[in-house]
């Protein structure tokens, strides 16, 4: 089957009714990656090949010999998503041009924070750098959730894990800042032909971003923001808000570059102060006050770098 | 002499905890690690641990957290669960319609939270015959759950334990079947007042009296162990059609999102949000998916009409 | 069968570069590191110069090469990689996943030792490492026999009875650098003999699955038992490519064991790679003194060849194993292989004495003297009936 043209949904009743990652998957009640992943799905439609590196959207969805995705699926390490999609890429390429394949799917590989900023850079840089037809979509969960919530290196300034738990020692919990894997990707690769961070705040706009970059014929990244009920510690009916919360305060920004052109995707109109986003969730409990200042001005800096307005008081 | 007979522990006792993962995955904890604690006070052979399988644990995913308590040393000590139950514990009421009394000790006891009186919940029950007593303990009346991520994976919990439902789930089951005394228990829980009114408010039914009722459902005998023999070349498994029949979420809910048909519109908004894919649109509205919905409560959330009300899982009848 | 084949002097880099052309292999990883870089600078100059049409890609690490060929053996293509030393323990992480899922990928090796010292030499230690890892292995002693491997693997290794990964061994620069006499065979008529790949079990939209799932620790044994029955397959899959590669291509391997001078030895050295060779020579000579000394070259060590060398070496008074590899604190003293060949002698009786040798570390030579100093410790052992001692590192056990 030859790659389509993905076109543009244009609104909600667009969105394809056709599902592609099942019903009956162990991932949390609420679960944002897996919301991710349903809606990745979707976008890409019956001719992809999803490659699974450890984590949670491994562990989760073909948990104990069984599996929700209704398209080819192969586990990846949680080091080599970049490499395994890479000779995927390659292999059908060669095989076609040898003739001994017609089939020319989407590959796409869903990983974690953990494995595409941390562990498994090198390969995501490696598999991007060589100009391969690959999206790497990084569901970002802002930990290792799957092995018990442990600090990555998008975990934010001050969230507790359990590698940072707070405690009279380390007040903050997490101390260091976070790792800006799209700065990263979009910094260095020159074949590079999609780049977008996305939200479950905005489902379409996610689902579309998915389309352009398997559009664009050639190494794509997006980084999506994917709330975590259990690490991040709330109510699993409050996935969307959280996410919702994460770009209305500025803690997480929403931009695409495409061809080396920088956009942003979506500005608020106000921003809401970062406290609201940190007060609800457990993960930042312990936090004093100077902790909040400190990561409100680090989300006021990043903010004036992209132009998003400035922060006002909440309404009384 | 079977190997059955050769390798029987006449003095152990396993507890049996059934939990949700997460959100209540310290308080299962919690109940195992008090009761071996407690019993250790008095010089038994103890062990505790969560059911390794489990783990990680997903919101709401049922899970299980054990103890195992004996006068002679634990010869059985490496088994990944509990095979045996001689004391069950629910601790949050919805577990109830799962598998709960499969291979039961004959004059097991269960042990549940729940202000549902014994009869009501017995309507969930298998009528298993070894079942001695359903012990009804309020212990979500008594304290308020702690919800930590600390203290999983053998790593020490920085909480402390038995501060939550888990003193008083205890304390009813010290009170109804003696594994270890109220004493030895109140010294190791982090909230003795709880765990006191557990013990003291615990009501304790006689189960068969229940079932001669009729209360119960038919009793279909225990499964059969899981062995291995054979697997698909690689591993390997292919694409379901419609649903992952091998991963059946529907016991995951502790309330079920009922939709008022006559509020939806159609707007789409809870088919495109459920992580699950339990939404889809029908003629008229949407309809949800029970056998597969988790119960996570997204759907009511974003619900711009308020169509869906969350309702106890227990309010519907079996 | 005469066949039409062009004889060239070539290395073994250069020689596994025209089996993995012969193959028609679809992709190729690479990443450099000595002494194996020349097998893939002479793919690259095939590619560049149009002999080879392969997608050949820069992995970024040992690591990233070994995960590229697992995700292109999964889509149904041919695929080759290879490396040497710590670049083979760099990708370690990746051999078993390969194997698991059962993806016959071919991995060449030219040894080199490891770090430290930082020591560019040959010696075995890289691949022996990984030899319980599920993958086929063997070595080749010559340049020839590692084109005729590269061939042969492929064959065997995808055979649907056997479907797993090979690690195609060859001494670092004994092999890998010194040219030899090589006949390269027609692209025909390896087209014929070994068959386009057809994988069991495929990433293909149009009939979906998914590969390699978690599961629960119940459904760990059946998986680790079929790959276990795998390599009892590739047992006896070896036997009938041997004969039928012989006959194709007028070779005379032998299947496992390949014997030289045994027929009425007392004592045999029993070791893999090249420097059976320089044994040969040693035995050659002291038979001319009037000593009977044989040589076994193991072809194969995986899967390894229990049997054969139960009923081989039953006939001998003493046999030497020699290891060019280390394993530090190994049982009885010396090398992997000589622990092994032992285990599978075990309850042989008490004839059949069996002495260990580690030689040659490092990627020095093991030189002709140092046999002939060995041959005189088993011919010792073969008189007395007394091994003296189990094991010995050369040459600080044994002086000269």
């Amino acid at each position: 089957m030859p790659q389509a043209i993905l076109p543009e949904i244009k609104g909600i009743k667009q969105v394809p009714l056709e599902e592609y990652y099942v019903p009956g998957h162990r991932t949390c009640a609420g679960c944002g990656p897996a919301l991710v992943y349903r809606l990745v799905a979707k976008a890409a439609g019956p001719n992809t090949i999803f490659v699974g590196p450890t984590g949670c959207m491994y562990v989760a969805n073909t948990s104990y010999g069984c599996t929700p995705f209704k398209v080819p699926w192969i586990h990846a390490q949680i080091t080599n998503g970049g490499g395994v999609a890479a000779g995927i890429e390659a292999a059908f390429k060669v095989m076609r041009r040898k003739g001994k394949t017609d089939q020319d799917p989407h590959v796409i590989v869903m990983w974690g924070d953990g494995g595409a900023t941390d562990i498994g850079l090198t390969s995501l840089s490696g598999a991007l750098y060589r100009n391969h037809d690959v999206l790497f979509i990084c569901y970002d969960n802002e930990s290792y959730a799957n092995t018990g919530i442990q600090t990555s290196p998008t975990t934010p300034y001050g969230a507790w894990t359990t590698f940072t738990p707070a405690g009279p020692v380390v007040p903050e919990g997490k101390n260091l800042w976070p790792k800006d894997n799209p700065k990263l990707v979009a910094g260095g690769h020159p074949t590079l032909k999609y780049l977008a961070t996305a939200s479950l705040a905005f489902t379409i706009d996610l689902m579309n971003k998915v389309r352009r970059g398997l559009n664009a014929q050639g190494p794509a990244y997006i980084h999506v923001h994917a709330p975590c009920p259990k690490g991040w510690t709330f109510p699993s009916n409050q996935t969307m808000e959280m996410a919702k919360l994460a770009v209305d305060t500025g803690m997480y920004l929403l931009y695409e570059v495409v061809d080396g052109e920088f956009r942003v995707t979506w500005k608020p109109r106000r921003r809401k102060p970062v406290a609201e986003y940190l007060k609800a969730q457990g993960r930042f409990d312990h936090l004093a006050p100077e902790h909040v200042e400190k990561i409100q001005a680090w989300v006021d800096r990043r903010a004036e770098e992209v132009g998003l307005p400035a922060v006002l008081p909440p309404v009384e | 002499m079977r190997p059955e007979d050769l390798f029987a522990e006449p003095t152990l006792k396993q507890v049996t905890v059934w939990s949700r993962g997460v959100i209540l995955g310290k308080e299962g904890r919690d109940v195992a690690f008090a009761l071996a604690n407690a019993a250790m006070r008095e010089g038994k052979h103890v062990q505790a641990f969560e059911n390794y399988v489990d783990l990680p644990d997903r919101v709401n995913v049922p899970v299980t957290a054990y103890a195992r308590i004996s006068a002679e040393p634990i010869e059985s000590r490496f088994l990944y669960e509990n095979y045996a139950h001689d004391v069950v514990v629910i601790v949050e009421e919805s577990l109830i319609r799962g598998p709960v009394l499969d291979h039961i000790t004959p004059g097991a006891v269960l042990v549940v939270n729940s202000k549902r009186p014994a009869a009501e919940l017995a309507r969930f029950l298998p009528r298993h015959p070894n079942l001695k007593s359903i012990v009804t303990v309020d212990a979500s009346g008594i304290s308020s759950a702690v919800k930590s991520l600390s203290g999983q994976e053998g790593a020490t919990d920085a909480t402390g334990i038995g501060g939550g439902w888990a003193g008083p789930l205890a304390g009813a089951v010290v009170r109804a079947t003696g594994l270890a005394t109220l004493e030895s228990l109140l010294a190791v829980v982090k909230d003795p007042p709880a765990a006191q009114r557990g013990y003291d408010t615990a009501t304790i039914t006689p189960a068969q009296e229940l079932f001669e009722r009729g209360l119960g459902k038919p009793w279909a005998g225990d499964s059969q162990p899981k062995r291995y023999l054979e697997a698909p070349f690689a591993g390997t498994v292919d694409a379901p059609e419609r649903r992952n029949d091998k991963m059946v979420t529907g016991t995951w809910r502790i309330t079920r999102p009922v939709l008022t048909p006559e509020l939806c519109t159609q707007c789409m908004i809870c088919v495109v949000d459920c992580p699950d894919a339990c939404i889809t649109l029908t003629e008229t509205a949407v309809q949800v998916d029970y056998e597969y919905c988790k119960g996570c409560g997204i759907c009511t959330q974003v619900c711009p009409t308020e169509a869906f009300k969350d309702v106890p899982e227990l309010d519907f009848a079996v | 069968m005469a066949v039409a084949t062009k004889r060239r002097l070539i290395t073994g880099c250069v020689a596994v570069a025209h089996g993995v052309r012969l193959a028609d292999v679809d992709v190729i990883s690479s990443y450099p590191i000595r002494p194996y870089t020349g097998i893939m600078s002479e793919l690259a100059r095939m590619i560049a110069d149009g002999e080879l049409d392969a997608e050949f890609l820069h992995g970024a690490g040992e690591h990233d090469q070994l995960s590229i060929v697992y995700g292109a053996a999964a889509s149904g293509a041919r695929t080759f990689t290879g490396s040497s030393g710590v670049g083979v323990t760099y990708a370690a992480e990746v051999y078993s996943p390969i194997s698991g899922e059962r993806l016959p990928v071919q991995m060449a090796i030219a040894d080199r030792t490891l770090d430290p010292p930082g020591d560019f030499g040959s010696e075995h230690t890289d691949a022996m490492t990984f030899r319980n890892q599920g993958w086929i292995m063997g070595w080749a002693a010559t340049p020839q026999e590692a084109l005729d491997n590269t061939i042969f693997l492929y064959r065997v290794g995808e055979d649907p009875r056997v479907s797993l990964p090979q690690f195609s061994c060859q001494d670092g620069y004994f092999v890998s650098h010194v040219a030899d006499e090589v006949e390269i065979y027609p692209d025909e008529q390896v087209r014929e003999w070994l068959p386009p790949y057809r994988p069991r079990h495929v990433l293909d939209p149009r009939h979906p699955m998914s590969l390699g799932p978690q599961i629960e620790p119940e459904m760990g044994p059946p998986l680790q038992y079929q790959r276990q029955q795998a390599m009892e397959e590739a047992r006896r899959v070896i036997y009938e490519v041997t004969e039928d590669f012989n006959r194709a291509f007028g070779r005379n391997y032998a299947p496992f064991l390949d014997e030289y001078l045994t027929d009425d030895a007392e004592v045999v050295f029993v070791l893999q790679g090249a420097h059976a060779l320089t044994a040969r020579t040693v035995a050659q000579k002291l038979r001319n003194l009037g000593d009977k000394v044989g040589v076994i070259r193991l072809r194969w060590i995986r899967p390894f060849p229990t049997q054969e060398l139960r009923e081989s070496l039953s006939r001998f008074k003493a046999v030497g194993v020699v290891d060019n590899s280390v394993d530090f604190g190994v049982a009885a003293g010396a090398g992997p292989l000589a622990a092994e060949v032992r285990a599978a002698c075990y309850g042989l009786g008490d004839r059949t004495k069996i002495v260990g040798f580690v030689a040659g570390l490092g990627g020095e030579v093991i030189s002709r003297e140092e046999f002939y100093h060995m041959a005189h410790v088993l011919q010792t052992v073969a008189r007395t009936g007394k091994v003296e001692r189990d094991g010995y590192w050369l040459p600080f056990d044994l002086p000269m």
